[in-house]
């Protein structure tokens, strides 16, 4: 299966309903998969776009069994196809992310935004989130995100990617239906062993004490996402404080933690190691939910959630 | 890590509300702390990075803002009003204090703190000539090895609109060389000024979002967007560069 499409492929593009840095995303309602409906098209900047190496993790996805491609669908924005033409590399097409993960909310000045979810938002004190128009969610519930989260990286990994650039910005998360976790900017991991696709520009705030990324630097901020989701405040998006989150771990993620922001890389506890902590933890946690304050999740044997009546 | 609870990047707004600010262009500077606040909101964990100071100046100067995160809960944003002429000493000489007294304030509160970040908008001629500048020597000047002069000393981008008189602002870019030199921003001639004040507030949110989110401990400090960014209606220009 060819890993690109030409631009005028794309057919009529909808509104832009997007822009960052790099690249302004356009609705591409010509466009879909079986597998993924809604797509959008990422157009790179003049000068953004990338040296190479995303025809790879295209290929990498296209080549996966569906059952894993679902999954790899349903954790992230993953590149479905590079545009490109003989002039070079244009955009690449992702999947819409779903609904599900924004917010209506109205900024301080009184306008009224549709905004992405991003992670960001579960670091900061959740008061001053309420008054941005954005959930507050419980320490189960952040669990969950985190337990998600965990989940993406370790498929990630699994797949013998390198992810680099794990920050706030670059995953959302969902409360309701289930909570959840997406990774929403992939065009910057690469395959294990080959050159990253996008240079790697890291927060300063999420440098692991490794200069190179590796598997093991993501693990180190996997851990940084789980110490600021679960100890939220001021100060909170840039702490490597463990004593933060020591009153809401128990002793086992206490010491996960530890390790995980150790320097001896090799001591970090994988991302399929936190997931399984995660849910240890939340079979036995309450986690509220709207309109309900006596249930909670759990993993079932298939990987869903079952909602336990307490 | 130098602290545990972050370095923090102090920008002063610093705006000019002589009589021939009244009007459309009163009302764009009125907008630039509330749009600031929602760039904010869009990127909340800022409050982590940057900290803003408002100050405004004609004969005297009033800090209308003291420096804050703006989105703590009990921040009254000023209402501004126009007051007189445009003396540029006033507003240089309270930044030195202010600085001088922010700055303690936060390291005592445990925070370190970058190299504060002033952007100087006007759209007149100094009235005070001949006592702006020792006011301007007085906050920039540090010579390290002497250990003469001011050692937190800003960096100071001007901001022009209309009637502003270019090379007196372009004096007041600091530092003018060096590894990292500031600009100066100046609205097109044909430029509605309310407008330009209105993109050279994006500008500064683009300043705002690139440093906060760049900010390396222990280096870096305040970043301007790059020239092929800049919005229409405004260009920038170095401390050496000419006016055609
Ligand atoms: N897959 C997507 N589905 C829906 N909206 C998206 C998608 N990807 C990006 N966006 C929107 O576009 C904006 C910019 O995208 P982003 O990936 O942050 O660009 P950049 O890589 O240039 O920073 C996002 O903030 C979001 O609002």
């Amino acid at each position: 299966m060819s890993t690109t499409v030409s631009p005028s492929s794309l057919g009529r593009l909808g509104p832009m309903i997007g822009k960052g840095g790099q690249a302004q995303v356009y609705l591409a309602p010509a466009v879909g998969f079986p597998d993924v409906p809604s797509v959008v098209y990422k157009k790179y900047r003049p000068g953004h776009s990338p040296p190479g190496g995303l025809d790879q993790l295209v290929a990498r996805r296209l080549r996966l069994d569906p059952a894993t491609r679902a999954r790899l669908d349903s954790l992230t924005a993953w590149p479905l196809r590079v545009v490109a033409d003989d002039a070079g590399v244009h955009g690449v097409l992702v999947r819409l992310i779903p609904d599900s993960f924004f917010q209506d909310r109205v900024l301080p000045g009184g306008d009224a935004v549709r905004s992405l979810r991003e992670l960001q938002f579960l670091l900061i004190d959740p008061a001053r989130a309420s008054r941005l128009g954005m959930p507050a969610p419980t320490t189960a519930q952040r669990a969950l995100v985190c337990r998600d989260f965990a989940a993406a990286v370790h498929l990630l990994h699994k797949l013998d990617i390198v992810i680099g650039d794990i920050n706030p910005t670059n995953a959302v998360f969902r409360l309701d239906q289930r909570p959840t976790a997406m990774l929403v900017d992939c065009d910057a991991v690469r395959v294990r062993g080959s050159a990253a696709v996008v240079a790697q520009l890291d927060m300063p705030d999420w440098e692991a004490p490794e200069r190179l990324p590796s598997q093991a630097t993501d693990l180190y901020k996997l851990g940084l996402v789980v110490l600021r989701c679960l100890a939220p405040g001021a100060g909170g998006s840039v702490s490597r404080d463990l004593s933060r989150a020591a009153d809401v771990l128990d002793r086992e993620g206490r010491g996960l933690l530890a390790a995980a922001l150790g320097r001896d890389a090799a001591a970090r506890p994988s991302a399929q190691t936190w997931g399984r902590y995660f849910d240890r933890v939340l079979a036995g946690v309450s986690a509220p939910v709207p309109g309900s304050t006596t249930s909670a999740w759990r993993r079932g044997p298939g990987g869903t959630w079952i909602e336990v009546a307490r | 890590m130098e602290s545990e609870r972050g370095k923090l990047l102090p920008f002063y707004l610093v705006v000019d509300v002589s009589y021939s600010m009244q009007g459309k262009k009163l009302d764009a500077v009125g907008r630039i702390i509330p749009t600031i606040v929602d760039a904010l909101a869009k990127a909340p964990i800022l409050s982590d990075k940057v900290r803003f100071a408002m100050i405004d100046f004609a004969d005297d100067a009033q800090v209308r803002l003291p420096l804050c995160d703006l989105l703590d809960e009990h921040i009254v944003l000023p209402s501004l009003a126009t007051r007189g002429g445009t003396a540029f000493g006033a507003p240089l000489r309270l930044l030195r204090t202010e600085i001088e007294s922010n700055i303690k304030q936060l390291k005592a509160d445990g925070f370190a703190v970058h190299r504060p970040a002033v952007f100087f908008l006007s759209d007149g001629e100094p009235t005070d000539p001949g006592a702006w500048e020792s006011a301007f020597t007085d906050l920039t000047y540090y010579d390290k090895e002497k250990r003469q002069g001011f050692p937190m000393y800003p960096n100071v981008i001007p901001f022009g609109v209309e009637g502003a008189v270019p090379t007196t602002l372009q004096r007041m870019i600091h530092p003018a060389t060096g590894s990292k030199p500031m600009r100066m921003y100046l609205a097109d001639h044909n430029q509605d000024p309310a407008a330009a004040i209105t993109t050279m507030a994006e500008i500064l949110i683009s300043s705002i979002l690139k440093s906060g989110q760049s900010m390396a401990m222990g280096n870096s400090g305040i970043l301007l967007p790059p020239d092929e960014d800049l919005p229409g209606g405004v260009k920038s220009f170095g401390a050496d560069d000419d006016f055609v």
